[in-house]
């Protein structure tokens, strides 16, 4: 893998050709949103936060789970020009403003930015955006802080380090677009654990070891 | 003592000022609907104050206050179902500009409705005019409040919403006069002859009718004046006449706000869920609807536009074959009657509806750019955003949000099959709803966009 310089990038998104293109929308302020080899990415207007007031446990394997997340989690809309407060020890899913799609040959890593982080913002838990990915990302947020944060929607919040893919085969974005469980978004999206295979085989397991007993 | 009449209005009355009271702790979209629980609480303390000043035993000030109130919880209705996340916020800045381009300074309030509909409700003049057929003050605010709801189960139909252009007509309706000033032509376009053969076999039809009088048996038609019997027919054609009028008018001004997308949109939600013939005494068939707007479609020069698109031109045929479908029948039932003279009254209105809506309202020019819309429908096409055109020279511009919208109209009706391909194992119904989501979140990104990068 090699990280792109800052004109490799913009020859990227300044082409007619979409699908092999990188796509970030939108572009407002080029030398300021591309340095080399990182594109800063801003903060979305629609938030998930959580409730878990009648919930006891998430367990991925419950049956219900599905019901129960939506159940826990909300949607919340800000607009632009308000914040946010994200309250110390909070956790919160955002958005990113930027609409994404990365062609089969190229892939990012998210990384918070460390002016955020100086304020004890920790931004990303799973920084990974892989080839094909289109949609908005979705940001695990949480204050570390003992004050209270204000986040507000349109700032810069956070960097993508991209990576061409050397010798990678051009694979077809059309699997990936249909099965990704979280392609296609445009606001942050609800975990969907629940869809792991590996987990639908111990909620088998479980009720099987049930019906013996 | 006991409870009095004047008690019991007032637990009305408190009650109305506590629901308003948890309606203002509510988290809403935007600051607008809190202005319209504003509007709602100096008309809950005016309320208040003349229960104070009324005597226990004026029964009827009593009984008009209750009236009052009645009333004013039908409107309060209005905003009972509006949450954070069920408006599709989006678009409202384009409603905003679109005001802001004419000078008006109404706060359009959005509302999901239950029911499937999308209506248009004037809520200052609604509540000022109970107050005035009740002998009480005009409620003063700073602007104008109405309130445009939606089917509350469309609320992710980005591109049906395109059908908010035509409540918005109705609100430039209103504040221009357009209706106002044709009205005096709807008796006028009545056909006379045709009015004479209705009532001719309504008396017919009573003269079927038979009572007896005393011991003489007589029909009823020999009590009924034919010439009050038609001046009456003629006043309630003119009644559903005139509610017509108002929206072709509306239907006049939005597709000079929203161009093809606007066609498209209402089309498509009429006719899921009636067909093209059925009309209300408040509004037109939809085919009497495309009789007025298809005319309009190719003066625009949208039919030209679109050409290249083949789906797109087998719709707008599909449309022309509608539009020419026609009450005009030799049948002469009294209920083909009936729709012959409404369907000539409200087409000789089409033509001086069309000719004010022009004079009087300052459109915006170029509705849509089609040039732009390529780039817009190429990126819809590749499942991106339509919402900015790049530059060679690394620089990049929004396109404008009603390019936006005809651009995703024309991906839905002309690339959708296309998109079923690209997405081969997700529902065509899922598929369809990305599209609406691509085309709200390229709104948003437009809009900030265009803020971030002010036009030169």
């Amino acid at each position: 893998m090699t990280i792109l310089s800052k004109s490799q990038i913009k020859s990227r998104i300044f082409t007619d050709d979409i699908p092999k293109g990188l796509c970030i929308t939108p572009i407002t302020d080029i030398d300021r949103q591309i340095s080399e080899g990182t594109i800063d990415i801003r903060l979305g207007t629609r938030f998930i936060i959580f409730k878990g007031r009648k919930i006891e446990t998430l367990d991925p394997t419950e049956e219900n789970i599905e019901e129960r997340i939506r159940e826990f989690q909300e949607r919340v809309y800000i607009p632009y020009g308000r914040k946010f407060i994200l309250h110390p020890n909070e956790f919160v899913l955002g958005g990113s403003l930027e609409y994404l799609r990365f062609p089969p040959d190229i892939m990012g890593f998210v990384v918070g930015r460390s002016s955020w982080g100086r304020l004890g913002l920790i931004i990303e838990t799973s920084p990974i955006v892989h080839p094909c990915f289109t949609g908005i990302l979705t940001f695990e947020f949480s204050n570390l802080s003992t004050a209270p944060i204000a986040l507000y929607p349109g700032t810069r919040i956070a960097q993508i380090a991209i990576y061409s893919i050397e010798n990678g085969t051009v694979r077809d974005c059309k699997e990936m677009l249909s099965k990704s469980r979280y392609n296609l978004n445009t606001s942050p999206e609800f975990s969907k654990i629940h869809n792991d295979p590996e987990l639908k085989k111990i909620r088998a397991l479980f009720e099987k070891q049930k019906h013996n007993e | 003592m006991g409870i009095t009449s004047r008690d019991l209005v007032a637990d009305k009355a408190f009650k109305f000022r506590n629901l308003i009271e948890e309606l203002r702790s509510r988290d809403y979209y935007s600051d607008d609907p809190k202005e319209l629980v504003d509007l709602f609480d100096k008309v809950a303390t005016q309320i208040s104050e003349k229960i104070k000043a009324i005597r226990e035993d004026d029964d009827i000030g009593i009984k008009r206050i209750n009236l009052l109130l009645s009333y004013y919880h039908l409107a309060l209705d209005e905003i009972e179902h509006i949450e954070l996340d069920n408006v599709p916020v989006e678009m409202l800045p384009l409603f905003t500009r679109i005001l802001g381009k004419l000078k008006l300074t109404t706060i359009l309030v959005f509302r999901p409705n239950p029911m499937y509909n999308y209506s248009y409700f004037p809520i200052t003049r609604f509540i000022n005019g109970v107050n005035k057929s009740q002998g009480y003050p005009e409620v003063k605010d700073k602007c104008d409040i109405a309130v445009i709801s939606f089917p509350s189960s469309e609320k992710n139909s980005t591109l049906l919403h395109c059908s908010f252009a035509h409540e918005i007509g109705h609100h430039l309706n209103e504040c221009f006069s357009v209706a106002k000033d044709i009205e005096p032509k709807v008796l006028e376009l009545i056909d006379k002859d045709l009015l004479k053969k209705y009532v001719g076999k309504f008396l017919e039809s009573l003269s079927k009718t038979k009572r007896v009088v005393g011991e003489t048996e007589v029909t009823l038609d020999k009590f009924i004046l034919r010439e009050q019997m038609e001046s009456f027919e003629m006043e309630q054609f003119a009644i559903i006449i005139r509610k017509w009028l108002d929206e072709i008018i509306s239907d006049t001004i939005a597709i000079y706000l929203f161009g093809p997308a606007f066609v498209f949109a209402i089309t498509e939600f009429l006719l899921s869920s009636q067909n093209a013939e059925k009309y209300s005494e408040t509004h037109p068939p939809i085919f009497i609807r495309l009789k007025n707007l298809m005319p309009l479609f190719d003066e625009l020069g949208f039919s030209k536009d679109l050409e290249k698109y083949e789906g797109i031109i087998k719709r707008i045929d599909y449309y022309r074959t509608i539009s020419k479908k026609t009450f005009d029948t030799k049948d002469e039932s009294i209920s083909s009657i009936k729709n012959m003279i409404l369907e000539r009254g409200i087409v000789g209105l089409f033509e001086p509806a069309r000719s004010l809506v022009k004079a009087r309202i300052d459109f915006p020019k170029g509705i849509c750019n089609f040039e732009d819309s390529r780039h817009a429908v190429s990126a819809f096409r590749n499942l991106v955003t339509g919402n900015e055109i790049l530059n060679k020279n690394c620089t990049s511009r929004p396109i404008d949000a009603v390019t936006i919208l005809n651009s995703a109209w024309i991906v839905r009706i002309n690339f959708i099959d296309e998109l079923y391909r690209l997405l081969p194992n997700i529902e065509k119904s899922e598929v369809r709803n990305i599209l609406d989501r691509l085309a709200l979140k390229s709104l948003e990104l437009q809009e900030f966009h265009s803020k971030m990068v002010p036009a030169q």
